[in-house]
Formats: C-alpha cells, structure tokens, sequence
C-alpha cells in the first residue's frame, strides 16, 4: 500500500503532504526532547473527509493523531510516525445562540478568532491565562486548560459535541446526541454536556489528546461581556498567604477573574519591552500577586461591584488585614487595563509571552489542593538550586479553581532553545520536580510528553489498568495516536 | 440456591452477624411488585438467597471476587429507590451498604468523602455545618449519596450548584471482576478532592446522563463537591416528615411571582440568568401547589376536590415563577439581587405573590413521601436536559399526548409538568411526572405502561430530548439508534469488556426492559421498532 497515494484518493493530491518541509510547522516547537515526525499530513476540510481518513487508518491500523491548532507547545507529537489528521482549516463557527448562552467551534477556530467574533456581539468565552492567539478553541477545552475565573458556574465549557470513535463511527454527545438534532421538529439545541446513556464520550475524550476520538464541532458555553470592572492588585511576600486570601475570598463566591503570579510571570506579562522594561518591572513587583476583577451584570453593574468590593475588603480586614488592595501595579500603573490583558489571547504577531524572556518555556503543573501550592513552590525551588537552575527564573502561576476547592499549579522553566547545556538543565528541573511532586501526591491530570506520562501512570496502577482496558475496547486497533500515554 | 459452601465463603468475610439467609430476613429485601408501578419488578422482581452487609472496601472486593469466581449475581443497593436496587434474578446475592457509613468532611476544600452508605440527610446535616451545601435530590435527604450521584442527582439548586456529574471527585470503584479502581486524584493519591483522571477522564465510564444502576461494578466511596453556602442559620422545624427550615431572610428568601402565560414565564427565567442572579428557579406544577397545603394523602383529596373543575383548570394555566435567592457572600448581596430580580419582574408585568419563608424542601428534603398521596403511586415520565426553550415546549407536547391517556392517568388539567433553569441558565429541564391508581387493574395497568414505556419514549425521541430516564423507562432497542446514534454498542462495548460474565446486577441497565418486554406478551404486541 502506499500510504500517501490512497490518502490523496480520499481528500485530493493537494491536501496530502509528506515533504519534510511541509511537516515541520507540525512538530512540537521548542521541545526538550527529539520530537519524531509523521510520515504524511492529510488537511481534512469537513466532517466526511475525516471520517473516510479515519476509517481508513482503522482498516488499514495505521496510527492516527489529530490536530487542530496553528501552534504545537506540548509534548504530545506523534512519536509513532503515521497520519497527521490536520483539521486546522474547520474554522466555522457555526451558531452563535446569545440566548442559551453558547457557541458552536469547529476544531480549527482559535483564541483569536473566537474571541474577536464573540466580542461583536457583547460575548465571551472563558479564557486560559493568556493563550496563544493561533491555539484551537475546541482542543483547550477538551484538553481541561484551566481558566483564570474560577467560578464553579462557569466551568465545564462543553456542552456537547460531535466526534469519531478510533473505529470511524460519528456520534454525537448530550442533548446534541438525537438522530435528528438540527432538524425541523426535533426541539434539542445541545445545551446538555453528558451522555447519552450510561457512558459519556465527552469525559472520554478529555485530557486524552486524541487518543479516544476526533472532535469535529463543539457547543462552548459563552457568557456576557462585562461592561462595568474593578481590578485589583493584592501583593503578597509568601505563597502561604497568598493561598489563605484567595480561599477566603472565593468562599464569598466573588469576583470573576482571580489568580496568582510570581513577579517572573507577572513581568512577562505586564513588560511592554522586554529589552528593557522586563527587568525593572520584575525588580519592582512584590514575590507574589494576586490579580482579581470583580465585573458588573447586566442589571445595574455598579451596585454588584460595590457589595462584591465591600465583601472583598471584608475579607481583607479579617484574613490579610495588612496587605493593601490596589489598583495600581507597582512599576507598571493602573489595574484598569487587566480586563483586556486577561479577556483576549496574547496579540498576533508578538512574541508569545512564555517565549518573551529566553525564547522557549517548558511548562510543569499539576491540580493539588490550594492549601497544598507552597509545599510544592518550595520542592521546585529547591530542585532548581540542586539543578543549577536560576530558581529565581521561575515563572508560578496559582490557578484556583471551582472557588479553590482544587488548584492548577505551573512552573514556567524558561530557557533558550539554542543552548544545549540549558536545556539538559531544564530536563533535569522537570523530571526531579515530576519526580518529587508525585511523591508529595500531586495530581498530574494533564501528563504531555513520554517522559511524564511514564513516570505518572507508574504510580497509579488501577488507573492505568483501567485506561488501557478503556483503550483497548474503544479502539481495537491501537491507531489514536499511540503511545502518547500510557498505551 | 447459592451454595453452603460459598455462603461460608462469605460469612468469613463478613462475620456471621453480617450476612443472611434467613426467609424473613430475605424477605424484608423481596423486590417483586415493588416500588413504581412497574412492569419490572411484576415480571422479575424476587427475593434474594442471601443478603450481605460489608463494611469496608476490602470486604466489598473480596465478595465480588468471590461472585465473580462462581459467577453468582449480585445486585448491590442502599436505599431500594429504584427497581434495579432490588433482586431480579433467581440466586441473587443482595449487598446491602448500610454499615459503610464514613462521612469526612474537608471544610477548606470544599468536599466530603463518603461510604457507600451515606445518605443526603447526613451529608447536607455535616455541610450546612461549615457554611457548604450540596445538593439534595427530589428524591429525598434519605437518598444515598454514591447512588444519587452515579443516577440522577436533580434539584433546582443546579442551577447554581451544578449538575451531579460535575460534583462527583475521586472514586474508589469495585470493578465487576473484583480490581479495586481508584479514580480521580485517588489515583494519585490518599485525596479524593478532584476527579478528572489522570488522561481521559475514566468517570466517563461511570455515567453518562445517567449511571448503570449497579450494573457496571460497585462504588464503594466517593468524595464530592460541596459548594459555599451562606454562613446564617437554617432553623429546623418540625420533626417529622414534614420537618422544614426556616430561611434566614436576610441571607436566603423565596420569591412567587405569577407571570401573564408561558412565554413570559420563559422570559423571565432566561432574563434572570443573563443577569447572573439567583440561587434556584422553577416552575411548580398544580399539584405540587395542593400537596404544599395539604398534611396527608386525606387532606389532599379533601383540598383538590373542594376546587370546582373550572377553578383547577385555571390553576393549571398559573405560571409561577418561583425563585430563590442566596446572600452567598452578605446580605448585601441578597439586597441587589432582589433589585435585580424586581426589575426583571416588573419590566416583563409579573407579580410577586406571597410565599412562606421554609426551604421547601430544597435543602434538607424530607417529603418526597407527598408526591405518594395524589393516588400512591407516580412516575416521572421524563427528565430533559437541554435548553430551557426545548423542554418547555417538550412539556407542552407530552401535554397534549398524556390527554389520550386520562384516565387511566389522572386528570391534572393539562399541566405542563415542572421545569427549571439550569447550569446558571445554560440549560433547562423538563420533568412531566403522573399519577395513577395504586389499584389499577390490568386493562388500566397495560395502557399506563403503554404510555410510560412505549409513547413516552416515541415522543422524547421524536422531539430530540435526552431523558434522565432513558434505560429506566426506554428499552434500549428502541433508544440505541435514535441517540448518539447507537450509544448501546458503545456502552455494550464497556459492558462485555469489564463484565463478560455478566455478575453486576443483571439483567443489565441495557437488557432490562427489551428483557421485561420480550417476556410479556401482551408488551411485545405493542413492540414496534
């Protein structure tokens, strides 16, 4: 069989690409570790021409990854070669229902074109810290990227979907799964994430990266655009401060946006110019912020703000009566402009902001309780120093989540992608780090890259038990990108 | 029978106090013509061989080893609230959970992980207790906590505190073979906090829309998600079925408004979610509206009919508005919301009616007993997920189709069902219940089955709604292909991976009812697809 031949059968000649130029821009960017190619890239325009590719890999047990971004960061490359499905041109968004509050993405949309269209409109999805502007909307979410509001109520963004089982069948998820959905007569408009029936496709395929189906459209929950906001600045010196004031702020359940950075991040974020505005900006934060923005409804926004602002600095009295809310940033100004940093994706053509500092960034993070957050700020710390990493190079962001019933915490290990002795210093940083913090019981739900998926299935025997049976009966033939966790 | 020898298997697992074969202890557990009217139980329902109480996880593992190895059925249970938490085979073996009562609540991070035994009454009791709350269903505080989660979990308080897929976190699952898994952050550690997985998100095995009722393994201890509630004192009052809170009006308060017709009704809620208020809201259906003032199944039947035909007719046509707000983070909070809530009211012409400041059973429920008394028995016919358009007008068409079925059902005027807002009003929910005769003959008997299990289904499908109920009133020959489509393979798929000797339950969540059919007769002549 040649394998490029049958594939132009399916799509055409022109959506088949197997020259090594043509490859690169879907590799891994900046990678620690050797990244290997597919053999082909085959550009699917629409819902037919991927399954018919799909059912092809199955029949033919080729492997099989999907990709939809512009943009590679994580280490899930396909490491056993075969078919790249690149889906990167399914860019319709399909329905904007402003009533029930939702969007329907196909996998190619990014950051940059949703949020742009939503903003027309008075709407918003709900953004990770920053992305990168060219990221897939469809695959972030799918993909559990945390978000900055960690409202329990504006969590769980998909709300249903359309996708293909390894083995080639369409189906479809929630209140979207009926035969005659988007037909006349049939009433469902997906606003139900789970289901149908005893099993959910949709908490199969998250955190999965591919390897238990294709998702060809999603409905994304959309939400109202402030038009009224109050940001703050809380400086912190320790992290174990910085915990007990987001808990007691969040059990308020106030605010939208809330997180917490180190001033190595906070800097990358805020420095006009890294040149020369990075260094004195980081000089001047404190070790750690929080940021916070509490925004106005609908109905009279300034009245919430006021009794949200009022509960805010109630809990300052009590918790953290002496450090101060601000609303200037020291070193950079006014807290008013974070509501356009933190609702948009970085801006196109800049260098994105993890790669601003050194030119590439490896991230390391895991869920753990909020409580939890210091303890592991210190192990990393610590291993960086033993590693000879520059601890004070380190990029933490703080992520509550669902009110700080649980955290997102990352390590941003910046290094320069053209200096091999940095980078086997990074390597070192990440997998002691891995190492330790699956000692301390971190929660690796997201593991990129072998290196992490091997040393975190390796400490959960049933879980790993259960993820290759689940594998194994979904997809027969192994063909999802195989190899990426631990099958 | 199960055999002596493997009932001494067991009894040494166990200890003999903890396991039965006594007829009247075997009896108290008898499942045949329980519960709902329900062609389930009539046709399958038995009586156990032998019950058994574990309790611990350990014990629970080593008993379904012991099934598994001679394949002897089990049929796990706590509370008997469905048909399947019953015996529906000969020489079942009952687990019953009601020594697994390990409730710890960890106030900071807001969740509680419990036993298999648990129920809501304890749970909500311990989180009211540090200023959290969960969500207890219209099932009752007696409902157990595991089950609940695993099956349905519904109550207007999702619309802020989230659907109960969402609040299940780290799990310990005995799979039917007898492998302990641990899920969530269980995996990674003695924390059940959080529950995505390690990887694809095995919960998504556990249930979809809805769980495998016991049919898939055995959940022996969950951690779930507690959400912040208010800090001001609920006051119980009353101590028995009818016990109630009183609500702290400056913190939590109902609020009635009586809207002119559906359409404003509908207005009102999906306005009232944009502007991002409220703790619940829900549409309350006639009855419940008697039952709220009535005492007793007597005293129902004494209010109801004292209302003359027209003046019920009338009743049914009310559009009520019901909704609740929280204080959550002050009473100033409270304060704007109600500007807010006012505003809407007014601007759309609805007025706010009187209403009694008591939970309503939302918080600590401890009367779904009442829904009993309209005629001692009642079925919901289907629980829609989807927006809150697309159930409501669903209501209105299982409306007009119940007409054709009164009597036998009784007559309720053509009420529209209960339906709510959702998910902080990214979705709605349809729920259109109905009554009938406890002592219904056969011919009236065949006809309520007939719609509950075959037009029932046919107008959900033909309709687009996921019901919460599909697998427990829907033979899935007739779901499989209309939804997903054919999520049955899918799930059968799981099913014959992780129990291929089918010991979890059986018959199944996917066989029961195409099984209950096929031996019936009289059902399979109406079996069309």
């Amino acid at each position: 069989m040649n394998l490029k031949e049958e594939l132009m059968k399916i799509v055409g000649p022109e959506a088949v690409l197997d020259d090594p130029d043509a490859l690169e821009p879907y590799t891994v960017r900046h990678s620690l570790w050797p990244t290997l190619w597919p053999n082909v890239v085959v550009s699917a325009g629409n819902m037919e021409e991927s399954q018919k590719v799909i059912q092809f890999a199955n029949e033919k047990k080729v492997p099989l990854k999907p990709s939809s971004s512009g943009v590679h960061f994580r280490e899930s490359g396909p490491i056993l070669g075969g078919i790249l499905l690149d889906l990167s041109k399914m860019k319709g968004i399909t329905k904007i229902d402003n009533r029930n509050r939702k969007v329907t993405v196909e996998p190619g949309v990014t950051w940059g074109e949703l949020t742009e269209e939503l903003k027309k409109q008075g709407m918003r999805t709900i953004l990770p810290l920053v992305p990168h502007t060219d990221s897939s909307v469809l695959v972030s979410c799918l993909e559990r990227d945390p978000s900055v509001i960690p409202m329990f109520e504006y969590g769980e963004l998909i709300l249903s979907m359309q996708m293909i089982w390894p083995t080639g069948e369409l189906f479809r998820t929630g209140s979207a799964a009926t035969i005659g959905f988007g037909k006349e007569g049939n009433l469902a408009e997906g606003c139900y994430p789970y289901g149908p029936g005893p099993i959910d496709a949709m908490r199969l395929m998250q955190g999965a990266q591919g390897t238990m189906g294709t998702a060809l459209w999603g409905n994304i929950k959309t939400e109202r655009l402030p038009v009224v906001n109050k940001s703050y600045f809380i400086p912190f010196e320790h992290s174990e401060d910085v915990v007990e004031a987001i808990y007691a702020i969040l059990r308020k359940r106030i605010g939208h946006e809330c997180f917490a950075v180190n001033s190595v991040d906070l800097a990358g974020l805020l420095a006009k110019d890294m040149a020369t505005d990075y260094v004195k900006l980081e000089k001047k934060l404190p070790p750690w912020s929080v940021l916070m923005i509490l925004s106005g409804a609908k109905y009279f926004p300034e009245d919430k703000i006021a009794y949200e602002k009022e509960a805010l600095f109630e809990v300052r009295n009590h918790v953290f009566p002496f450090t101060e809310i601000l609303d200037v940033i020291p070193g950079y100004g006014s807290t008013k402009s974070l509501p356009g940093l933190l609702r948009n994706p970085w801006p196109a053509g800049e260098t994105y902001w993890k790669e601003r500092f050194k030119g590439a960034c490896q991230d390391l993070f895991f869920i753990t309780t909020m409580e939890k957050a210091p303890v592991f700020v210190d192990t990393v710390r610590q291993i960086a120093a033993e590693q000879g990493y520059d601890q004070r190079e380190i990029g933490m962001y703080i992520q509550p989540i669902e009110f700080g019933a649980g955290a997102h915490v990352e390590f941003n290990l910046f290094y320069d992608p053209d200096n091999a002795e940095e980078i086997e210093t990074v390597k070192q940083v990440y997998t002691e780090s891995i190492k330790e913090a699956l000692r301390l019981e971190a929660h690796f739900t997201r593991p990129y890259g072998k290196v992490t998926a091997d040393l975190v299935y390796e400490k959960a025997a049933s879980y790993t038990m259960l993820a290759k049976k689940t594998k194994e009966i979904l997809d027969p033939n192994n063909i999802m990108n195989p190899g990426t966790l631990c099958f | 029978m199960i055999p002596q020898e493997i009932y001494r298997t067991l009894e040494a697992i166990v200890g003999p106090e903890n396991i039965s074969q006594d007829p009247e202890i075997r009896q108290a557990y008898r499942n045949k013509d329980r519960a709902f009217i329900n062609p389930e139980t009539e046709t399958l329902g038995t009586t156990p061989d032998i019950v058994i109480l574990p309790a611990t996880t350990e014990e629970v593992q080593k008993i379904v080893k012991v099934a598994s190895r001679y394949k002897i059925g089990y049929t796990p249970s706590i509370t008997f609230w469905t048909p399947q938490a019953g015996a529906r085979f000969e020489g079942c073996l009952h687990i019953d959970f009601k020594r697994m009562d390990s409730l710890e609540i960890d106030a900071k991070n807001m969740n509680a992980t419990v036993g298999a035994g648990v129920n809501f009454a304890q749970l909500q009791a311990e989180a009211l207790k540090h200023g959290l709350y969960t969500v207890v269903p219209g099932g009752g505080s007696q409902v157990g906590v595991i089950p609940n989660h695993l099956l349905f979990g519904f109550s207007p308080l999702t619309y802020r505190a989230g659907l109960a897929p969402r609040r299940i976190m780290g799990v310990e699952w005995i799979l039917p073979g007898g492998e302990l898994v641990r899920l969530g952050s269980f995996a990674s550690g003695s924390d059940g906090f959080w529950g995505e997985g390690i990887g694809p998100d095995l919960r998504g095995l556990l249930r979809g829309h809805i769980g495998w009722l016991g049919s898939l393994g055995i959940v022996t201890r969950m951690c779930v998600r507690l959400l912040p509630f208010h800090t001001a004192k609920l006051k119980p009052m009353q101590m028995d079925r009818h016990t109630f809170f009183m609500l702290p009006t400056d913190r939590q308060k109902w609020y009635n408004f009586s809207c002119p017709n559906k359409d404003v009704m509908v207005e009102f809620m999906y306005e009232i979610a944009h502007a991002e208020i409220a703790a619940a809201m829900t549409r309350v259906p006639i009855a419940w509206r008697y039952i709220a003032r009535s005492g007793s199944k007597e005293q129902f039947w004494k209010l109801w009919p004292e209302d003359p035909e027209e003046k019920r007719k009338e009743v049914a046509e009310f559009m009520i508005n019901r909704v609740m707000l929280i204080g959550y983070a002050s009473e100033k909070q409270l304060e704007y919301e109600e500007k807010v809530l006012m505003a809407i009211g007014e601007k759309l012409g609805c007025t706010l009616r009187r209403t009694r400041q008591m939970d309503g059973s939302w918080m600590q429920s401890g009367d779904a007993v009442t829904m009993w008394y309209l005629t001692g028995t009642f079925m919901s016919t289907t629980g829609q997920l989807d927006s809150l358009d697309a159930s409501v007008q669903s209501g209105v068409e299982f409306a007009k189709m119940k007409k054709t079925y009164t009597p036998p059902l009784m007559e309720d005027h053509g009420d529209r069902g209960w339906f709510q807002m959702n998910d902080f009003g990214h979705s709605g929910y349809l729920e259109f219940i109905l009554h009938s005769d406890q002592d219904a003959g056969p011919e009236e008997g065949l006809k309520i089955t007939e719609f509950y299990h075959f037009a029932s289904p046919k107008l959900v499908a033909a309709v687009g709604g996921l019901n919460f109920f599909n697998q427990i009133m829907s033979p899935l020959g007739h779901d499989s292909p209309l939804y997903g489509p054919n999520y049955g393979d899918f799930a059968r798929k799981v099913k014959e991976g992780l129990d291929p000797d089918n010991v979890s339950n059986p018959p199944g969540v996917l066989d029961t009812l195409d099984k209950v059919i096929d031996m019936n007769p009289q059902l399979k002549a109406m079996k069309d697809w």
